[in-house]
């Protein structure tokens, strides 16, 4: 291959009123970027966004411009979690996290229940399942919290106990909650409370990314 | 084998020498090219092909610009510019003796 020409570099140099830059969707990109390329990212939309007031663009348009790579990189930057099986290994454990604390309620309900008699079998009251969903939500923290210090083999096995537990879990009828709208608040639930997991984490041991390893 | 985006990355890198990182390649392609990819598109890219030895990183300083965040500088190496070569090189023999429209 004929050798490649050196370009000159771009001009770099920030406009002296450059605006910082959405903070929540900066959390966006933390939470869906791993984090040693989060950081790097970040910067560098940092860096092009101080330079959009030199094309002449209003702070609107910087603003929409942001907001629209942002957008358009969650996408990818999801896609470079789930190949380093980051992701998996985080909803995974966080999982286990919250299932075996949620039978272990249960079961506990259902014995205490059975020695009372013409209690056995009775609904569960509205308060005793928002507190499992709340309970969830904290062991669905803890469990993400836990997993980001985790290694790879251990996250594949934690994915293996995950899975079986899931299983034996539904094939009992175990699980309180049923309907369809019910996952579906418990999901809403869980969801941020496995990012905030993850971000717990991240603030605790900045200097190391999921799979236990320093950055550069 | 090497897909279009990931030649036209590493190539970026070539061109832009010591001053690749995110920002300049994902620049570099949209005035090279006139596409206008996502940076997440472009990180997920060179993620890739750093974890396939083609390219290596490193950290640079933190700058004031850049909301005192490092940034993360990219340099192709031996085997990328290899396996850049391999792939030009398929493409030219498929494109021989063809003749479009």
């Amino acid at each position: 291959m004929s050798r490649h020409t050196q370009k000159t570099a771009p001009d770099l140099t920030p406009s002296p009123a450059w605006h910082s830059a959405p903070a929540l969707i900066q959390m966006a990109v933390c939470l869906f970027a791993p984090p040693d390329i989060a950081d790097a990212l970040l910067g560098d939309l940092e860096e092009e966004l101080s330079l959009l007031p030199l094309a002449g663009r209003s702070r609107v348009a910087e603003f929409a411009w942001y907001t629209r790579q942002v957008t358009k990189s969650l996408v990818p930057l999801m896609k470079i979690r789930i190949a380093r099986g980051e992701l998996v290994a985080s909803v995974a454990l966080s999982q286990i996290a919250f299932v075996l604390p949620l039978l272990a309620i249960e079961c506990l309900r259902s014995f205490l229940l059975s020695n009372i008699p013409l209690k056995d079998g009775a609904e569960m009251s509205s308060s005793f399942i928002s507190m499992l969903v709340m309970l969830s939500a904290v062991f669905a923290m803890i469990g993400a919290f836990l997993l980001c210090s985790f290694r790879k083999s251990v996250d594949r096995l934690a994915l293996l106990l995950f899975t079986a537990i899931c299983l034996l879990y539904s094939s009992l009828g175990l699980l309180p909650l049923h309907s369809w709208k019910a996952g579906g608040v418990l999901l809403i639930v869980l969801l941020p409370a496995i990012a905030a997991g993850a971000w717990l984490w991240r603030k605790v041991e900045p200097t190391q990314n999921f799979s236990g390893e320093e950055f550069q | 084998m090497l897909g279009e985006f990931e030649q036209i990355v590493l190539l970026a890198l070539i061109r832009l020498a010591d001053d690749a990182y995110g920002m300049t390649v994902r620049r570099e392609i949209a005035e090279r090219i006139g596409r206008d990819v996502s940076i997440g598109a472009v990180y997920a890219t060179l993620d890739r092909l750093e974890k396939k030895g083609l390219l290596k990183s490193r950290t640079g300083d933190p700058t004031p610009e850049r909301g005192g965040r490092a940034k993360r500088i990219f340099v192709i190496t031996a085997t990328g510019k290899k396996a850049l070569q391999g792939a030009q090189a398929a493409f030219d023999r498929m494109r021989e003796g063809v003749k479009l429209g």
